[in-house]
C-alpha cells in the first residue's frame, strides 16, 4: 500500500513535470553568453578589407551566422537588408555576417544576390561559430554598444524582432 | 472520397470501441451473459473499421490524393511504391492509425480466441479494458491526430514526399510495424492483468492464458528494436546502431520490463511467488509503451525520431497518468489477496536467480528511464540544460549487462527451491571452463581491456550453459525417439535459444564498440590507401538520377573485392543532401563507407553542385549548397571518404534473428508434455533416464488451452 | 593429471584425513585452476596498452563526451557535421596547447552551456542522476540479503501454502 502510494507520488511528479515542459522545437533564446562580452570576430571581409567586431563598439552589432545553402537564411536576408538600411543614417546598428560551413565564393555570391552590403567574414574551421555556441545557421546574436551579448535569435530573424531587441536593450541601459 | 470513407471508418471504430466497452460494463455489472457475448461482435466491428480506415489511407497514398494534407506532406508523385505504402507510418497521424489498426487486430484475435468463454467475467473485463484503450486511440484520430484532414485551399499538384531518411532504405517497411506489433501486443496481457485484479481471480490461470500473447509481443518488440538498430546503421551515416536516443530508450524500456516479466512469471506459475511484482511489471510495461508514445509525439524531447510538434502531448500524458493510477489502485485494492502462498527457501535456487535477474532488469530500466527524462527534470527544477548521453548510459549499464550475462549462465542450471554445491559444480563445470579458456585465448591473441575480456568470457560462460541445456534436450529427444525439432521446441529450449541470441548480441556489441576504427581518407581517382587493415581504392564519382532523388555516388573498391558506392542523395525539392552509406559487411568485420566530401565540382545527378565547404562537408547534416557548378573536372579531383571499421557488427543482426527464432520455439507447445498426457503414461516429475531431472518442471501446463 | 597429483602431494597430512581431503580437493581443484587462469589472464589482459595516451587518443576520448551541437544525440567523435569537425579541431588545439580535460570542457560549456557535455556532472542537481541508481542498487542488495537471511532463520513455516491458494491454483489450471 505504501509502496503503491510512493510510486503514485513519483509518477505524479513526473507527469506534472512532463506536462509543463515546453516543446523542444520552439525557438529558445537562452545562451550562456547573454550578458557576457561577445567573443571576437575578426578577419578579412569577403569583399576585402579587415573587419573587427571590437572596432565596432559604440553601436549595436547584429552578428549573423549564415550559409548560402540554408533556406531560412534566404528567407531572413531581405529582413536583414531592411534592418541595415534603416540604421544606416544614424549608424547606431550594423550587421556583421559570419559564414557558417560554406565556401567564401558561394557565400559572397549569395550576399551579392540579395543586396547585402555589410561586411561578412569567412570562418574556416568554424572556430568563431564555436565561440558563440552556434548549432546551425541561421543564428543571430545582438551585441550591445558596450560589447556585451544581449540576445540570441534562432532561425530566420525579422527586422521587427531586431528592433524589439534594440529597444529593450536601450531601456535596460545598454 | 478517401477522406470521407476514412473519417467515417475512424468514427465507426471509436463508436464500436466505446459502445462495446459500455455494453460489456453493463453486462459485467448487471451480470447479463447476453451482453457479454456481444463483445466479439464489437471487436469484429472495430477491426473492420480499422482495416477500412487504414485501407482508405493506403488508397489515398497510392492514388496520390493530395487533397488529404497527410498525403500532401508525406507523399509525392515521384515516391517509389514501397515508400508510398510505408508512408502510412512516416508521420504522426498515420502512425497513430497504424497503432489503432494493430490494436484492433489484437483485440479481434483475442475476442475470437476466447469467444467460447465470452461469458467468463475474466474475459469480459479483459475485453472491456482493450476497448477502452482502443477508444482512446480512435478518439485521438477523431480529434487532434486526424489523419484524414483535408488541405485548405487548392489541392496541390504534387506532395512534399516523405522525410528523406524514411525513403532511403527498405527496412523502413519492417522496423516500425514490428515495433508497433510489439508495443501494442502488451495491451493484451495488461488487460488480463486488470481483469484478474478486478475479478479477484488472482490464481495463476490468467498468466498461463496470456503467456503466448506476452511472448509474441516480446518477440516482435525485440526483432523490431534490432531492425531499428539495423536501419539506423544503414541510413544515418555515422556507423553506429544505438545512440541512447530518447526514442530508442522509449522502446527499450518496455522491453526491459517485459523481459523481466517473462522470467519472473515462471516463479509465479511454478511456485506462486512474486505476484504483486509480476502484476506491477505488466502494468509498467504497458504504461511505458504509452509513455514512449508521449515522448515521441509531444515534442518535449529532441531526437531523430520525434514527430512534428503537436497538441497530442497532454492528452497522451493524461492517458499515461490514468493507466498508472488504475494499475496502482487495483494492486493496492487487491493487496491482501496477492500474498504469495510460498516463499523463496534458498538464495541459490531457480526462484532466487529470477529474483536477482528481476532486480537487475529493474535497475537497468531505472537507469534508462532516469537518463532519458532527467534532462527534462533538471531543466524544470533548475532551468539548467543538462545532457545525459552515451558516456552515462555506457558507464551505468555495462556492469548491469555483465551481471546479467553471469546470471544468464547460472540460472538455467539451478533447480527450483534449493541447489547443492555439488550440483552446481557439475553442471557449471563446462560453461565455466569455456568462459575461462575464451578469456585466456583472447588474452593470448592480444586482446586487451578488462570489460571486453569479461564480456567475452561471460558470453562464453552463458552461451555454453545454454548450449548444454539444448544438447541435453536433444539427447533426451533422441533417446525417446522424438523427432529432433519437436524435441527441441517448447519453452525451455526456446528460452535457451533466446539466451544464445542475447549472448551473440552482447559479444558483438562489446567487440564492435571496443575495437572500432573511424576516420577519413582523401583519395584521388585510382588511388589506394590502407585503413585499419583494409585497402580502399577510390574509382571515381558519378551522378545518378532516380525518379525520387538525385545521387552523387562514389565507387570505392574494398580489399580488391567488390565495389561499394557510398552516396550523397538529394530528395525531391529538398536542398539538403543526405548521406547514404554503403557497407562492406562480413562475419568478421564491417567496412562502413560514407561520401564525406564529393570531389570539387561534381554535381548531384546534374543538379546543383555540393561544394566541399572548406573540406567540412558531412553526411546528413551538411547541406549541399546550390551554387551553379564551376565545371572543374570532377574526374581528377580527390574525394573524402569516411570509413568506419568495426568487428562483428553482422552478428548483432544474426543475434536478433536467433532471438526471434527462440521466441517462436518458446511459443510452440512442448511435445514432450503432450506425450506425457497422451497414451504413453510417463512419470510427470522426474524422468528416470533423464541425465538431469530438472530442465523444466512439468506441473504447469504450457498450453493456453481453455 | 600429473600436475593435479603434484598439487595434492604436499597437503597430505595423514592417511585417514587424506581420503577426505583428496575427495574435496579433486572436486575443487578444477575450480581453483580455473580461478587462477582467469585471474592471471584478466590481470595481463587489462594492463594498459603500451605507452601513455597519444594526442589523438586523448582528443578522441574527450570528443566522445562532447555533444555534436548540430546533430541529435551523437558525440562529436561520431559525427562529421561541420560543427562537430570544428569542435574536434578546438579540442585538438587545446590538447596540443597543454590544457587539461576539465578546462577544455569548461570552455565548451562557456559558449554552449553545460548541455554540450554528454556526461552529466557529478556535482549540483545533475549528481542525482548518478546517485539515484547507486542508492537503488545498494538498496536492492541489502533487500536481497535481508530477505534471504530471514528465510534462513526460518521465519515460521515459509512454505505454508493455504488450502485456499491451492484451490485457486487448481481452479486456474483447470
Amino acid at each position: 500500500m505504501t509502496a503503491a502510494l510512493a510510486v503514485a507520488v513519483v509518477v505524479g511528479a513526473l507527469v506534472a513535470v512532463l506536462a509543463t515542459r515546453p516543446s523542444a522545437s520552439s525557438t529558445t533564446t537562452a545562451s550562456p553568453l547573454l550578458g557576457k562580452p561577445a567573443p571576437e570576430v575578426s578577419g578579412p571581409a569577403l569583399t576585402g578589407g579587415p573587419v573587427d567586431l571590437s572596432s565596432l563598439r559604440g553601436r549595436f552589432v547584429v552578428v549573423n551566422f549564415f550559409a548560402s545553402w540554408c533556406p531560412p537564411c534566404q528567407v531572413e536576408e531581405p529582413e536583414l537588408v531592411q534592418f541595415a538600411f534603416q540604421h544606416r543614417a544614424a549608424d547606431d546598428a550594423r550587421v556583421l555576417g559570419v559564414v557558417f560551413a560554406d565556401s567564401s565564393a558561394s557565400a559572397a555570391r549569395f550576399l551579392a544576390s540579395t543586396g547585402a552590403v555589410w561586411a561578412s567574414v569567412a570562418d574556416p574551421g568554424g572556430q568563431v561559430a564555436l565561440a558563440y555556441g552556434v548549432r546551425g545557421p541561421p543564428e543571430t546574436f545582438v551585441v550591445a554598444p558596450d560589447g556585451r551579448v544581449v540576445a540570441r535569435l534562432l532561425g530566420a530573424v525579422k527586422a521587427t524582432d531586431l528592433e524589439q531587441v534594440l529597444s529593450r536593450a536601450r531601456a535596460e541601459g545598454a | 472520397m478517401n477522406a470521407a470513407i476514412g473519417r467515417d471508418a475512424v468514427l465507426l471504430g471509436f463508436l464500436a470501441a466505446a459502445v462495446g466497452a459500455v455494453t460489456l460494463a453493463v453486462g459485467l455489472v448487471r451480470r447479463r451473459p447476453g451482453a457479454l457475448r456481444n463483445g466479439v461482435v464489437y471487436a469484429g466491428l472495430l477491426l473492420l473499421a480499422a482495416v477500412v480506415a487504414a485501407g482508405a489511407m493506403e488508397h489515398a497514398l497510392i492514388s496520390h490524393d493530395f487533397s488529404l494534407s497527410y498525403v500532401a506532406q508525406n507523399n509525392s508523385r515521384e515516391t517509389p511504391l514501397l515508400f508510398t505504402v510505408t508512408g502510412l507510418w512516416s508521420a504522426l497521424e498515420g502512425s497513430i492509425l497504424l497503432w489503432a489498426l494493430i490494436l484492433a487486430g489484437y483485440i479481434a484475435a483475442m475476442a475470437w480466441r476466447f469467444r467460447r468463454r465470452a461469458e467468463d467475467p475474466m474475459v469480459g473485463w479483459a475485453t472491456l479494458t482493450c476497448f477502452v484503450v482502443a477508444a482512446f486511440f480512435f478518439g485521438l484520430m477523431l480529434g487532434p491526430a486526424n489523419p484524414f484532414r483535408t488541405v485548405t485551399g487548392a489541392v496541390p499538384l504534387d506532395g512534399l514526399g516523405p522525410n528523406p531518411l524514411l525513403q532511403d532504405h527498405p527496412l523502413v517497411a519492417f522496423h516500425p510495424p514490428l515495433l508497433y506489433l510489439g508495443f501494442v501486443g502488451f495491451t493484451i496481457p495488461f488487460s488480463f492483468a486488470v481483469a484478474a485484479l478486478v475479478t479477484g481471480r488472482l490464481g495463476e490461470g490468467w498468466l498461463v492464458e496470456t503467456r503466448r500473447w506476452t511472448l509474441l509481443a516480446w518477440g516482435l518488440l525485440t526483432v523490431g528494436i534490432v531492425l531499428g538498430a539495423w536501419w539506423s546503421y544503414q541510413v544515418l551515416g555515422w556507423g553506429g546502431f544505438w545512440a541512447w536516443d530518447p526514442v530508442e530508450n522509449a522502446s527499450f524500456l518496455p522491453w526491459l520490463c517485459g523481459t523481466a516479466y517473462l522470467h519472473s512469471v515462471m516463479a509465479q506459475e511454478r511456485r506462486g511467488l512474486l505476484r504483486v511484482w509480476n502484476l506491477s511489471l505488466l502494468m509498467a510495461t504497458f504504461s511505458l509503451t504509452i509513455l514512449g508514445t508521449f515522448l515521441t509525439r509531444s515534442g518535449v524531447l529532441q531526437s531523430v525520431h520525434s514527430f512534428s510538434q503537436s497538441t497530442l502531448g497532454p492528452i497522451i500524458l493524461g492517458f499515461f497518468g490514468l493507466v498508472v493510477a488504475v494499475g496502482l489502485g487495483l494492486i493496492a485494492w487487491r493487496g491482501d489477496r496477492l500474498r504469495a502462498p510460498g516463499s523463496i527457501d534458498a538464495p541459490v535456487s531457480r526462484e532466487g536467480a529470477f529474483l536477482v535477474n528481476n532486480l537487475l532488469f529493474a535497475g537497468f530500466a531505472l537507469v534508462v528511464l532516469l537518463g532519458t527524462v532527467f534532462p527534462l527534470l533538471a531543466e524544470a527544477v533548475q532551468g539548467q540544460q543538462i545532457s545525459v548521453g552515451r558516456p552515462y548510459f555506457d558507464a551505468m549499464t555495462r556492469p548491469i549487462g555483465l551481471a546479467l550475462l553471469f546470471f544468464m549462465a547460472v540460472a538455467p542450471v539451478l533447480p527450483w527451491r534449493k541447489a547443492s554445491g555439488e550440483l552446481l559444480r557439475s553442471r557449471l563445470q563446462w560453461p565455466a571452463w569455456a568462459g575461462t579458456l575464451v578469456v585466456a585465448g583472447c588474452v593470448a591473441a592480444g586482446i586487451r581491456g578488462f570489460a571486453v575480456l569479461l564480456a567475452f568470457g561471460l558470453g562464453a560462460f552463458a552461451g555454453t550453459s545454454a548450449l548444454r541445456q539444448l544438447v541435453l534436450s536433444t539427447r533426451m529427444a533422441r533417446r525417446r525417439g522424438v523427432p529432433l525439432w519437436t524435441g527441441l521446441v517448447g519453452r525451455t529450449n526456446g528460452g535457451m535459444v533466446v539466451h544464445l541470441g542475447v549472448v551473440v548480441i552482447a559479444v558483438a556489441l562489446s567487440a564492435s564498440l571496443s575495437f572500432g576504427h573511424r576516420g577519413q581518407v582523401r583519395l584521388a581517382p585510382g588511388q589506394s590507401k590502407q585503413f585499419a587493415g583494409h585497402t580502399l581504392t577510390y574509382l571515381g564519382t558519378r551522378g545518378v538520377v532516380h525518379p525520387n532523388r538525385r545521387e552523387l555516388e562514389a565507387a570505392v573498391r574494398v580489399d580488391d573485392g567488390a565495389v561499394y558506392r557510398p552516396a550523397v542523395s538529394q530528395f525531391g525539392s529538398d536542398t539538403e543532401g543526405i548521406g547514404t552509406p554503403s557497407v562492406a559487411s562480413s562475419l568478421t568485420n564491417d567496412v562502413y563507407l560514407t561520401l564525406d566530401a564529393p570531389p570539387q565540382g561534381a554535381t548531384i545527378g546534374g543538379g546543383p553542385a555540393p561544394s566541399n565547404m572548406s573540406g567540412q562537408s558531412g553526411p546528413g547534416t551538411a547541406g549541399s549548397p546550390s551554387n551553379p557548378a564551376p565545371q572543374a573536372s570532377p574526374l581528377t579531383q580527390p574525394a573524402v571518404i569516411g570509413v568506419v571499421v568495426q568487428p562483428m557488427v553482422a552478428w548483432l543482426w544474426i543475434g536478433g534473428a536467433v532471438i526471434g527464432l527462440g521466441a517462436v520455439m518458446a511459443a510452440l507447445p512442448e511435445r514432450r508434455r503432450r506425450a506425457a498426457g497422451g497414451s504413453e503414461p510417463e512419470p510427470t516429475i522426474a524422468v528416470p533416464d533423464s541425465p538431469e531431472p530438472d530442465p523444466e518442471p512439468v506441473v504447469v501446463r504450457s498450453g493456453g488451452g481453455s | 593429471m600429473s600436475a593435479q597429483d603434484s598439487w595434492e602431494q604436499p597437503s597430505e597430512p595423514g592417511r585417514p584425513a587424506a581420503a577426505a581431503s583428496r575427495g574435496s580437493a579433486r572436486r575443487w581443484l578444477p575450480w581453483v585452476v580455473m580461478a587462477v587462469v582467469l585471474a592471471v589472464a584478466l590481470v595481463i589482459g587489462s594492463g594498459t596498452r603500451s605507452g601513455s595516451e597519444t594526442v589523438s587518443q586523448r582528443v578522441d576520448r574527450i570528443a566522445r563526451d562532447v555533444r555534436c551541437p548540430s546533430c541529435s544525440g551523437q558525440s562529436v567523435a561520431e559525427s562529421d557535421a561541420p560543427t562537430a569537425v570544428a569542435v574536434r579541431q578546438l579540442i585538438t588545439d587545446r590538447v596540443k596547447g597543454g590544457r587539461s580535460d576539465a578546462s577544455i570542457e569548461t570552455e565548451l560549456a562557456h559558449s554552449y552551456g553545460s548541455g554540450i557535455l554528454l556526461r552529466p556532472p557529478a556535482s549540483g542537481v545533475a549528481a542525482v542522476v548518478w546517485v539515484v541508481p547507486a542508492v537503488a542498487g545498494a538498496a536492492g542488495v541489502i533487500g536481497l540479503v535481508v530477505v534471504f537471511r530471514r528465510r534462513r532463520l526460518g521465519d515460521g513455516g515459509g512454505s505454508g501454502v493455504s488450502a485456499e491458494d491451492r484451490a485457486l491454483v487448481e481452479q486456474a489450471l483447470r
